[in-house]
């Protein structure tokens, strides 16, 4: 490691490791750190221009490598935690559970090109927000909820998605569809070299079927291919329930659980005189579900369980 | 002095003396109803001597604490908003007047020699002002009152202020009725006079009484043993108009009764008999009905801090501490929890407005900003201190 790197790890590192950023998200901690940069930018521009420092890369070569830097250090923190879900989803005696064969996915090949998009700041932050709902266990802790109680989300999942597994099973499946839920900003070159994702075409039916296509080569070349149904649940989960009314229901869930765990904060302590972290939420999003794209009777129903369990 | 003119501390006094002083004050408290009982039981002299010094102690070290803050509030130019808004004028209440009108002239009656004539009288007329205005200091628990604030982990400012306005007013009200009572004829409970007709009659009943023994039986010894069975044990001697000794009480009882005996002797009617009587069984009823107050202000003021304290933090200071939060703080997105059956309640109105109307709006305006600006658009928590 070059000696300029060494000295960039180590500023890099003591940000990260701030005290104000305990119990920080991934994704807070490299935007606080980011906005630090913006609100600093002049005395950091006069430091790094000092021996000891680096006086011979200029700003602009002092940025990329902090960048640099700071990705490395996202992607080693995230690492371990990909590591163990991937493992845990995409063993042979889950996977033929979901009606999958083994031989359909390649583990290193996925979690490569994962790692390769967290890379990426416009594919970083959904993939984190994925990986984090699963870490924090709100498949786990609502999927078992919602099922039992034979509502809205069980209806959907049976009628809509002709869903009827047990909810481990459920669980495991809602995770992995979760996975591919970052390639909707995954852009691709398409017939007319153009580089397209799915969020820029989600509009436009016939683009959006022709972009997805393209998507879908994209993968088989990148990891050897996605099953398809598990690829197109993770993909509608990006999109608005009001206007695409024939959205399924585990995206719908999907969509929402990713959000939620965008803003949880494991060490939130709940005031006195306050509702539960969830409980607020839900219901909060509820009022808003129309502007942020969200199923109402979904978010109902989720506040009525984290009602129920104070979470 | 100067470095306390240079940094104010709201409590006045360093922090040890603030502890020492609600000791004190808890101490007090225990020394008041110490001495009721002592009235009640008509304690030796000597303890009593001891309760007096103990007392007149205590009055001067909160006189003296009332002029330290007086000083102190003068000089940094808060001493009304001591006196108004602190409960300074509790503190003036409960030091100089008990110190002035109660303590130190009953210390220095028993310093000096108290079975002197006249040295009674002026102790009547002290005793009087002293037990209106005793009671006052039952006043001094309003201080501790905020100590229990933080028992109750209770830090809403709101809750402690309001708890010990109404914990004033109760106390307050409750003494007042006290003080006035003592003024009042129908009202005064342990009235030396209406102690003195009612014991004169029951001792004229007992000489009728005597009159009735049959012949031989020696009536002054019956009367003596009459008095020893009433139990009452405030009749110091009776006297014949021939001189005749009746009754005497024992001479160590006699001593201390002397320091609580009605000025001149008093005509039995019906007989030819004089009784020099105590009136310490007024003082006691007068003590038990002081006891039974102070219990209740207990009650009251514990009912208050215990129970109340968290129905106000519950139901007021707690919805506005979040809904303060949560329009200070863009990222504190909490809902009020709102009470079932409260909906029309104003804190709870306020609360679903606050809940269903800003929190939603709130998080679009987030969302949006982010949209606009991206994350980065969130002010940074981190500083170049140490970082460079």
């Amino acid at each position: 490691m070059s000696e300029e790197k060494k000295i960039m790890s180590e500023f890099v590192g003591k940000l990260w490791a701030n005290p104000a950023l305990a119990g920080a998200s991934v994704v807070r901690r490299e935007n606080q750190i980011l906005s630090f940069i913006r609100e600093n930018q002049t005395q950091l521009q006069q430091a790094f221009a000092k021996p000891g420092y680096f006086p011979d890369l200029g700003w602009d070569g002092s940025i990329r490598l902090l960048f640099s830097v700071l990705t490395d250090l996202i992607v080693d923190s995230v690492e371990p935690r990909l590591d163990k879900i991937l493992g845990a989803l995409l063993n042979p005696e889950v996977l033929p559970q979901l009606e999958i064969r083994p031989q359909e996915v390649d583990r290193e090949r996925i979690k490569d090109f994962i790692l390769k998009g967290l890379r990426n700041k416009a594919t970083r932050d959904p993939y984190i927000a994925v990986l984090e709902t699963i870490s924090y266990g709100l498949y786990d802790r609502y999927v078992p909820k919602a099922l039992a109680r034979h509502k809205v989300i069980h209806n959907e999942f049976y009628r809509k998605d002709r869903l009827s597994l047990p909810a481990p099973i459920m669980i495991a499946y809602l995770q992995l569809c979760s996975l591919f839920r970052p390639l909707y900003w995954q852009k691709v070159a398409t017939a007319s070299n153009n580089q397209l994702n799915l969020a820029a075409v989600a509009k436009d039916p016939r683009m959006f079927d022709s972009t997805y296509k393209f998507l879908n080569a994209f993968l088989v070349q990148e990891m050897g291919g996605v099953p398809d149904r598990i690829l197109r649940v993770g993909l509608e989960s990006c999109m608005n329930a009001e206007e695409h009314p024939d959205t399924g229901g585990s995206a719908r869930l999907i969509g929402i659980l990713v959000a939620r765990a965008a803003e949880f904060d494991p060490t939130q302590k709940q005031d006195r005189g306050a509702e539960s972290p969830d409980k607020s939420w839900f219901h909060i999003h509820k009022k808003t579900a129309k502007y942020y794209g969200y199923d109402a009777r979904y978010l109902d129903e989720l506040y009525q369980i984290a009602s129920e369990e104070a979470w | 002095m100067s470095s306390w003119k240079k940094a104010y501390n709201p409590d006045h006094l360093p922090g040890f003396i603030e502890t020492g002083i609600i000791l004190l004050i808890i101490l007090v408290i225990g020394h008041t109803i110490t001495e009721d009982i002592a009235v009640i039981y008509h304690w030796d002299h000597r303890w009593m001597f001891y309760l007096t010094v103990a007392g007149f102690v205590f009055d001067l070290i909160f006189t003296a604490e009332f002029a330290a803050r007086s000083i102190i509030t003068l000089k940094h130019g808060h001493f009304k908003h001591y006196v108004t808004q602190e409960r300074g004028w509790i503190d003036a209440l409960t030091s100089f007047p008990l110190l002035l009108l109660v303590s130190g002239p009953a210390l220095v009656v028993y310093l000096t020699d108290a079975h002197a004539e006249g040295a009674f009288f002026s102790f009547l007329i002290i005793l009087k002002t002293a037990k209106a205005i005793r009671v006052t200091r039952v006043l001094r628990l309003i201080r501790v009152i905020k100590i229990f604030g933080k028992i109750q982990n209770t830090e809403s400012q709101m809750t402690n202020r309001h708890v010990a306005t109404i914990s004033t007013i109760a106390v307050v009200s409750l003494v007042s009725v006290l003080v006035i009572a003592q003024f009042v004829p129908f009202l005064h409970i342990g009235d030396h006079e209406a102690y003195r007709q009612r014991r004169v009659s029951e001792l004229s009943s007992l000489f009728q009484a005597a009159s009735a023994f049959p012949e031989g039986v020696d009536r002054s010894s019956g009367i003596q043993k009459m008095i020893r069975a009433e139990g009452k044990g405030d009749v110091i001697k009776i006297k014949r108009a021939n001189g005749e000794v009746v009754f005497e009480a024992d001479p160590g009882e006699s001593h201390d009764l002397m320091f609580t005996a009605y000025p001149d002797s008093i005509v039995i009617p019906g007989t030819d008999a004089q009784v020099n009587l105590s009136f310490h069984g007024a003082d006691a009823e007068h003590a038990r009905l002081n006891i039974i107050v102070l219990l209740c202000i207990l009650s009251i003021i514990g009912s208050f801090m215990l129970l109340y304290t968290r129905i106000f933090a519950q139901q007021i200071a707690d919805p506005i501490f979040v809904m303060d939060k949560g329009l200070r703080e863009w990222s504190y997105n909490l809902e009020v929890r709102t009470l079932p059956g409260r909906d029309k309640e104003e804190v709870f109105r306020l609360a679903q407005v606050y809940n269903n109307r800003w929190l939603p709006l709130k998080s679009q305006i987030h969302s949006y900003r982010k949209t606009q600006g991206g994350e980065t658009a969130e002010k940074s928590v981190l500083s170049l201190d140490g970082l460079l």
